[in-house]
């Protein structure tokens, strides 16, 4: 199951933003990614190099700017 | 920021969301009069009207957005007459039967709304829901009305306030798998039940 794979690489799901996010990797992936993509996209996007200091957003609809800066304040 | 923006702008729209609920209530009661007048005393019909709170259709707003956050850089991008519930009127009908009758009755007259069934977990329509402009009231609110099986309409009643507005202890119910799959559990039941009545009085009635 997705949630599961998820879960073992050490995401955690964010209830008001319905986001599976890992803190340490600085990376999240919307629910809407997530019910919408197979397994193996998932798995290697899990696996994907984090990018440096900033957050890494996996969204179905790439995030404008004004989103990144909104979650990268809000996620902390 | 964006959520005090549209708090004004809820508040500019509160009188014609009124207008829209009333009307819409009232037409609903008007044209399934003759099905009230016709029912049996085992059977009910019951019309209910509700306007979304100003801090729920933000959040409904927010919900529609992929990570729940607004653009701070795009708020001529968000408006609450995006929403298609902000007014909203609901006839709960026992048993089934008659819930076709309601149904078909308005749905002659709200011919050209859009039609938007609630599923059930196999993907059947559990209750009709219809989102259209009432002609003469406002060309902009949106109203919604729904015709649903008495026996989970007031089920959802308490469910809604659990999952969708829950207090921070509960964070998390809306989304968790054992849930949904209770909440269908129910439902069924409910529509088992619905069925029972109908069989028992068609046999024995």
């Amino acid at each position: 199951m997705k949630q599961d794979i998820l879960l073992r690489a050490g995401y955690r799901y964010n209830f008001d933003r319905d986001l599976y996010v890992n803190r340490k990797v600085k990376k999240a992936f919307s629910l809407e990614f997530v019910d919408d993509k197979p397994e193996e996209e998932l798995v290697r996007r899990i696996q994907e190099a984090s990018s440096g200091n900033g957050w890494k957003f996996y969204f179905n609809a790439d995030p404008p700017e004004g989103i990144k800066r909104e979650l990268e304040r809000v996620l902390g | 920021m964006i959520e005090d923006l549209l708090r004004e702008e809820y508040f500019s729209l509160l009188p014609e969301i009124r207008k829209v609920v009333w009307q819409l209530e009232a037409e609903i009661r008007f044209h399934t009069l003759q099905i009230l007048h016709s029912l049996d005393h085992y059977e009910q019909l019951i019309v209910k009207s509700r306007i979304k709170e100003c801090e729920s259709a933000i959040k409904s707003l927010q919900r529609r957005q992929e990570g729940r956050v607004f653009n701070p850089d795009r708020p001529q991008d968000y408006s609450l007459l995006n929403l298609p519930d902000l007014a909203g009127v609901r006839a709960l009908v026992f048993p089934r039967g008659r819930l076709v009758d309601v149904d078909r009755c308005l749905k002659k007259v709200f011919a050209a709304w859009e039609d938007n069934p609630v599923p059930d977990e196999t993907g059947a329509a559990l209750a009709f829901k219809y989102t259209g402009y009432c002609r003469g009231v406002s060309d902009k609110v949106h109203g919604e009305y729904q015709v649903v099986p008495m026996l989970v309409g007031l089920f959802w009643e308490v469910e809604h306030s659990a999952m969708y507005k829950p207090d921070p202890s509960l964070k998390g119910i809306g989304t968790s798998t054992e849930m949904k799959k209770l909440k269908g559990n129910v439902e069924d039941a409910l529509m088992r039940f619905e069925a029972g009545v109908e069989r028992f009085v068609s046999e024995n009635g």
